[in-house]
């Protein structure tokens, strides 16, 4: 069984040696061609072709198959044995538990703001698309409420 | 499974150590005595500390990209900067992402020519990559950041950026004004501080005028009077005398507008000027018996004066110039009022902290690679050419993470 595995690692070196070069290559125009994916995404937004949340989805699928790219051949993790799970696998997990953690008080927290930090939190600047009209009554609203708020306060 | 590549790596450290190749002429038959002297991990112990190395810092820049996300998903809903409100250029972002792909190819090139002991051409790889390295960070450091500190974009506790165009904002830029010397030289001065005092029987004295030694050309001071009168002080006589409360709102629009014209301001700023007529006419409504009447008539001329300014200002594809960027790249004033970017500070504060740390693990890759051009690029430094390579790889990744949650999103 060792053996086995042994000449099939074997053969996929020696196989690999030779053709590395070409694969490497490959590698960096994929890279490339998958830059300007991002991009094309940002550009199917811009026309209404997709929403802004699948544009991101697809920015960052694409950023995935790049730094998946990066990792397997061009940091030679492909060709190297089990103990690179040992590393990668822990800090990848940690580094998700501590953004996971982040979420409820720092990814919420304009839903637990007081109303006076709320007074001085970033507005909404306004959508271009809206109508003159309806922006105009709705922000009458807003204001009116924050001045009663203002006058409770 | 592991003799294979521990063959290889050992055969690698023999060229470190003073062994004879004699020795190791034939371990390929002999791989289960090597297996004795196996070490915890079957790779170079330099590897295994740069791999660890790595993985503490796959978890450091996990932890700021991941608190980015969370706090840019997590602003006031709408509030988040585009890139063109805060001077980001996503096809700079691209260029430097392409340049990054390519410096990675060519580390892997030079590491490819180490293994066969080709010197001239590692060398000629690593030169390249280092080059390309360069051209990063000289990109970043030209191009880049001044486009942001220009427009008064850095983070700082005492920053020019203002979460709301409110009278906080207003104030500080009347403040930002003063200081400047704005209103010594006006006519309007002496009697809108009279009118002030009539109108609201103040005891004490005018301040005086603030001396200052700010340098500018008449068109930059006549201008900035301009501001003074007919945007910051006109704003804040709106928001006092609150014909209606929306008026004083959109007046503080208009104002943070003309300054910094932000994206999706653009249209209401557009719409609010063309109806300042109407508020006008309202305030002489109510100013018409009282003494502020004078004031009103004074500023009403320098905001009539602002708003043909603004207008004639050069047209960009968002609007008219801002008068920031117009006192500093046409009238070359070099100083800059404060702006209105919602959650720009924490857009500041995110942005310069990921690039900046990549920028500075990229300048320790520079390092890295003159060491490795100082040496003579052969299979002795293969070793040394992969940990950096390995190093080099990781400051690509996480561009490829950055590049597009900083320029595109």
């Amino acid at each position: 069984m060792d053996h086995e595995t042994h000449d099939t690692e074997h053969h996929e070196e020696h196989h690999g040696e030779h053709s590395h070069l070409r694969l490497f290559i490959g590698v960096a125009i994929a890279l490339a061609v998958l830059t300007g994916l991002s991009f094309s995404t940002e550009f199917l937004f811009e026309n209404n072709i997709i929403s802004k949340g699948m544009s991101w989805f697809l920015m960052m699928v694409v950023s995935c198959a790049k730094a998946l790219l990066v990792i397997v051949y061009f940091m030679h993790l492909k060709w190297e044995t089990n103990w690179k799970w040992v590393l990668t696998i822990p800090a990848s997990v940690m580094s998700l538990f501590l953004v996971l953690m982040l979420i409820p008080d720092v990814g919420n927290r304009t839903n637990h703001y007081t109303r006076e930090r709320l007074d001085h939190a970033a507005l909404p600047t306004k959508p271009e698309s809206d109508d003159h009209a309806t922006t105009h009554d709705e922000s009458h609203g807003t204001e009116s409420d924050d001045l009663e708020d203002d006058a409770n306060h | 499974m592991a003799e294979e590549k521990h063959e290889h790596e050992d055969h690698e450290a023999d060229a470190h150590d003073d062994h004879g190749h004699d020795d190791h002429g034939h371990d390929d038959h002999h791989g289960h005595i090597q297996l004795q002297y196996e070490d915890a991990l079957p790779i170079r112990n330099g590897k295994v500390c740069l791999w660890l190395f790595l993985s503490t810092e796959i978890m450091f820049f996990a932890g700021l990209i991941g608190t980015y996300i969370v706090l840019r998903f997590g602003a006031p809903v709408g509030t988040w900067p585009t890139p063109h409100d805060v001077h980001v250029n996503p096809n700079v972002g691209a260029l430097n992402t392409v340049i990054l792909i390519i410096s990675s190819f060519t580390v892997v090139l030079g590491l490819e020519f180490a293994k066969a002991d080709k010197r001239r051409e590692a060398k000629l790889a690593m030169l390249v990559t280092f080059i390309f390295g360069l051209l990063f960070i000289g990109i970043k450091l030209i191009n880049e950041y001044p486009a942001k500190f220009s427009h008064g974009i850095y983070p700082s506790s005492e920053g020019l950026i203002h979460e709301q165009s409110n009278v906080y904002y207003t104030a500080a830029v009347r403040d930002t004004l003063k200081g400047w010397g704005a209103e010594q030289a006006a006519p309007v001065a002496a009697a809108d501080s009279a009118t002030d005092e009539a109108a609201e029987g103040a005891e004490t004295a005018p301040p005086p005028p603030v001396e200052s030694d700010v340098e500018m050309s008449d068109e930059a001071r006549s201008l900035i009077e301009k501001i003074y009168y007919g945007g910051a002080k006109w704003t804040e006589y709106v928001a006092a005398e609150k014909p209606d409360g929306l008026d004083a709102r959109d007046t503080m629009m208009s104002l943070a507008q003309i300054i910094y014209p932000l994206d999706r301001n653009s249209h209401a700023f557009a719409h609010y000027i063309e109806h300042e007529r109407e508020v006008i006419e309202r305030l002489r409504e109510t100013a018409s018996e009282s003494p502020r009447a004078v004031e009103l008539q004074q500023l009403l001329e320098q905001r009539d004066a602002l708003l043909a300014v603004v207008a004639s200002l050069p047209k960009t594809e968002h609007g008219n110039k801002g008068v920031n960027d117009y006192l500093h790249e046409d009238l070359h004033f070099h100083h800059i009022m404060p702006i209105h970017i919602p959650s720009g500070n924490m857009w500041a504060g995110t942005y310069f902290l990921l690039t900046g740390f990549h920028a500075l693990h990229v300048l320790v890759g520079l390092i890295m690679f003159i060491c490795i051009l100082l040496t003579p690029c052969g299979k002795k430094e293969y070793g040394l050419i992969e940990n950096c390579g390995l190093y080099w790889h990781f400051v690509d990744l996480v561009w490829i993470f950055l590049f597009p949650l900083l320029y595109l999103f």
